[in-house]
C-alpha cells in the first residue's frame, strides 16, 4: 500500500531542497509529530502539534517539550515559513489546503494500517527531512526486531480488542497486526470486521475470548469507557494472567509499536506456558 | 378496594410478562427458552453470564427506575393537586443529572461508593427547593410549570457545559444520555448503587397516602383532620429527590413517565390520590420496561435513548393536559 499521499507544491519545495541546510519542518498531526521527532535534527523542527506535548498520547513527549506547538491553524504555520509542512490525511484539511494555496508545500501521511506502512512512512519522512540514512537504519532495526519478536508458536489465544463504546478493530487495522505478530488471533477479524465495528458486551462474551484488551481510562469520566469495565467481562479477565491495556505505543506509526508487540508476546507466553504446564502435569498424573 | 387489588395484580402480571420479554431481547442471538434456562441453571459458558450479569440487571433496573418515576409523579400530583406536576417537566430529573455529571467529572464520585447517587439526589433536592421559592404561595399551575421549565433548561445547559469542558473526548457525546436516559450496559453495580436510596424515597412517598387524600379537601380541612402539611411537604420533596435522584444517577433523566402513568391510571382508581401511589409505581415500571424493550427492537445495534420514545408518548398528552387544565381554571 502506498502510505503517503503526496501533494507537493513543486517549485517552492525544490527551492528548499537546493539549499545546503536541511529543510525546516512544521507538523500539524500527532503521528507526523512522532516521525519528525524520530528523524529530524533539533534545528529542523519549527513547530509540532499541541498533542505532541501530551504524555498520554505522544510517545516522544519528553523530546517534544523542547519545541513550540501549533493548533493546526493556517496563519500560525504560515508565519513560520517552513520549507515543508506535514500532517495526516484525515486531519487539518482546511488549514493544509489553505497553506497549499498560499504556495507552501504540504505532505500528507496516511495512518499506518500495517507494519509495511510504518516502514514506508519512516522512509518518506526521512526523504522529506534529508535524513535518508537515519531512516534506513531505523527501518532495518525495525525489521530485525519484528522478525525476532514474531512468534512461531502454533498455539494462538483468541484476543478481543475492546475500546470505548465497544469498538473493536478488524483485520485491516494496525492493532490487528500487532496482535497477530504477538501470536494472538484477533476476534474482530474472526467476526469479519475490516477496520472495526462496535460490538455489544453480550455479543463479545458470546465469542468466548481468552483475552480482552481495552484502552486505559482517560481523564474525567465517560460511560463509553465504563462499558469496557462492565462486571460481566470480569469473568474473562479473571482467566488472564495479567491485566493488559492498549497504550500510546499502539497509536502511531513509530518503531515503538514493537514495544506493544513485545508486551503482548510476554503475556501470550505466560498464557501458553501455563496451559502447557497444566497439560504436562496431567500427563505425569496419568 | 377489590377493584384496587385487581388493578395492582394486573399491573404486576404485566410487569412479569414484560420482564420475561426484556430478558429474551438482546444483540446476542439466544432463543427464548435457552435464555431463561441458562438464567436459572449455570451452564458454565458465556450464556449464563450474559443472562445474569447483563440482561437481568437491565430488566431489574427498568422496573426500579420506572417505579421511582411513576410513584414520584403520582405523589407530586397529589401533593400539588396539579396533574401537570412531574419530575421530568419540573426539572427535578435534569437537576439530578447535573448533580451526577458534576460529581463524575470532578472525580468526586470516585471518592466513595455512594457519592454519585447522593450528588444526583442533592441536585434534585436543590431543584425542589428552588421550585418552592419560585412558585411561592400562589399555588398557580402556570407559575409552577414555568419555574420547572426554566430550571430544566438551566440544568440542561449546565450539564452540557460541564460535559463539553471535560478532558475526556467521549464526555460531550454523553449529553444525550444525561438528558434522555438509557439502561444500556448497566450492571448489578448500578442496582446496588441506586436501590438503598430508592427504598428510602419509596418509603417516604408511599406513606403520604392519607395526607394527600385529605388534601383534596383543601389545606385547612386537611389540617383540621390532623394532617401536618409541613411534614407532608418534607416527605414529598425528600422522597421524590431520593427516588428520582437515585434513578437518574444510573439511568439518566427520563421524562414524562410520572405524567403519563398517573393520567392513565387515575380513572381506574376512582381518582383517589392515595390509591394512585402504588398503581403509578407499578405502571411506571411497566412503561419503562416496555420502552426499554422497544428501543432494543427499533434499533438493535445502537443505544436509542428511552427519552426519545417517552417524549413521543408524553408530549402530546402534556399538550392535551395543558388545554384541559386551562379550561377548568377559567
Amino acid at each position: 500500500m502506498m502510505a503517503l499521499v503526496y501533494f507537493l507544491n513543486a517549485p517552492s519545495f525544490s527551492k528548499a531542497a537546493k539549499a545546503d541546510d536541511k529543510p525546516k519542518i512544521v507538523s500539524m498531526n500527532l503521528c507526523t509529530d512522532q516521525l519528525v521527532l524520530l528523524l529530524a535534527d533539533a534545528d529542523q523542527i519549527l513547530s509540532l502539534s499541541y498533542l505532541s506535548h501530551d504524555e498520554r498520547s505522544s510517545v516522544y513527549a519528553e523530546k517534544a517539550i523542547a519545541f513550540p506547538t501549533n493548533r493546526g491553524l493556517a496563519e500560525e504555520i504560515y508565519i513560520l515559513k517552513p520549507d515543508i509542512t506535514v500532517t495526516g490525511t484525515y486531519s487539518n484539511w482546511t488549514a493544509s489546503s489553505m497553506l497549499e494555496q498560499l504556495g507552501m508545500p504540504v505532505a500528507r501521511f496516511e495512518p499506518a494500517y500495517h507494519f509495511d506502512d510504518i516502514k514506508a512512512n519512516i522512509l518518506t519522512m526521512g526523504e522529506l527531512l534529508h535524513q535518508r540514512a537515519k531512516a534506513k537504519d531505523i527501518v532495518a532495526a525495525f525489521d530485525k526486531r519484528l522478525s525476532d519478536l514474531r512468534s512461531s508458536d502454533m498455539e494462538k489465544p483468541r484476543a478481543a480488542l475492546y475500546a470505548a463504546k465497544g469498538y473493536t478493530s478488524g483485520k485491516s487495522s494496525l492493532a490487528h497486526h500487532i496482535l497477530e505478530a504477538a501470536g494472538f488471533q484477533n476476534i474482530g477479524a474472526e467476526l469479519g470486521y475490516d477496520y472495526g465495528a462496535q460490538l455489544a458486551i453480550e455479543s463479545l462474551l458470546m465469542t468466548k475470548p481468552d483475552v480482552i484488551i481495552s484502552n486505559p481510562p482517560g481523564l474525567g469520566h465517560a460511560r463509553a469507557e465504563e462499558m469496557t469495565r462492565h462486571p460481566a467481562l470480569d469473568y474473562v479477565r479473571a482467566q488472564m494472567p495479567l491485566e493488559l491495556t492498549t497504550n500510546k505505543n499502539w497509536v502511531c506509526d513509530t518503531p515503538l509499536v514493537l514495544d506493544a508487540v513485545e508486551e503482548l508476546a510476554m503475556m501470550r507466553d505466560k498464557m501458553t506456558s501455563k496451559t502447557a504446564a497444566s497439560q504436562s502435569a496431567k500427563g505425569d498424573y496419568n | 378496594m377489590i377493584l384496587q387489588s385487581k388493578l395492582l395484580m394486573a399491573l404486576a402480571f404485566l410487569i412479569c410478562v414484560l420482564g420475561a420479554l426484556s430478558l429474551a431481547i438482546g444483540p446476542a442471538d439466544i432463543s427464548f427458552g435457552n435464555s431463561l434456562s441458562s438464567l436459572i441453571t449455570d451452564d458454565g459458558g458465556p450464556l449464563t453470564i450474559v443472562m445474569r450479569e447483563i440482561r437481568l440487571p437491565r430488566m431489574l433496573l427498568a422496573i426500579m427506575v420506572g417505579f421511582s418515576l411513576g410513584l414520584s409523579g403520582a405523589a407530586m400530583q397529589g401533593y400539588l393537586r396539579n396533574p401537570l406536576a412531574e419530575p421530568g417537566l419540573l426539572g427535578v430529573s435534569g437537576s439530578a443529572s447535573l448533580g451526577a455529571v458534576l460529581s463524575l467529572q470532578t472525580g468526586f464520585a470516585t471518592a466513595a461508593f455512594y457519592i454519585l447517587p447522593l450528588s444526583a439526589i442533592t441536585g434534585a433536592l436543590l431543584c425542589a427547593l428552588l421550585l418552592l421559592v419560585f412558585s411561592g404561595k400562589s399555588r398557580s399551575t402556570l407559575a409552577l410549570i414555568l419555574s420547572g421549565v426554566a430550571i430544566s433548561a438551566m440544568a440542561g445547559s449546565l450539564t452540557s457545559l460541564v460535559l463539553n469542558l471535560s478532558p475526556n473526548p467521549w464526555a460531550a457525546s454523553e449529553i444525550m444520555f444525561w438528558m434522555m436516559g438509557s439502561l444500556a450496559n448497566t450492571s448489578f453495580n448500578h442496582i446496588w448503587l441506586a436501590l438503598p436510596l430508592m427504598l428510602i424515597g419509596w418509603a417516604a412517598l408511599l406513606t403520604t397516602g392519607r395526607a394527600i387524600d385529605a388534601l383534596t379537601l383543601g389545606e385547612d380541612a386537611a389540617a383540621s383532620l390532623g394532617i401536618n402539611i409541613r411534614h407532608l411537604q418534607y416527605k414529598v420533596i425528600l422522597g421524590t429527590s431520593f427516588a428520582v435522584g437515585a434513578a437518574t444517577a444510573v439511568a439518566g433523566a427520563i421524562g414524562f413517565v410520572g405524567l403519563v402513568i398517573p393520567h392513565i391510571l387515575r380513572p381506574l382508581v376512582g381518582a383517589q390520590p392515595s390509591r394512585l401511589l402504588w398503581a403509578s409505581g407499578l405502571g411506571g415500571a411497566a412503561l419503562v420496561l416496555a420502552t426499554d424493550i422497544l428501543v432494543r427492537v427499533i434499533v438493535p445495534s445502537q443505544d436509542l435513548k428511552l427519552g426519545v420514545i417517552m417524549a413521543l408518548i408524553g408530549a402530546p398528552l402534556f399538550l392535551h393536559l395543558i388545554f384541559t387544565t386551562g379550561r377548568k381554571d377559567q
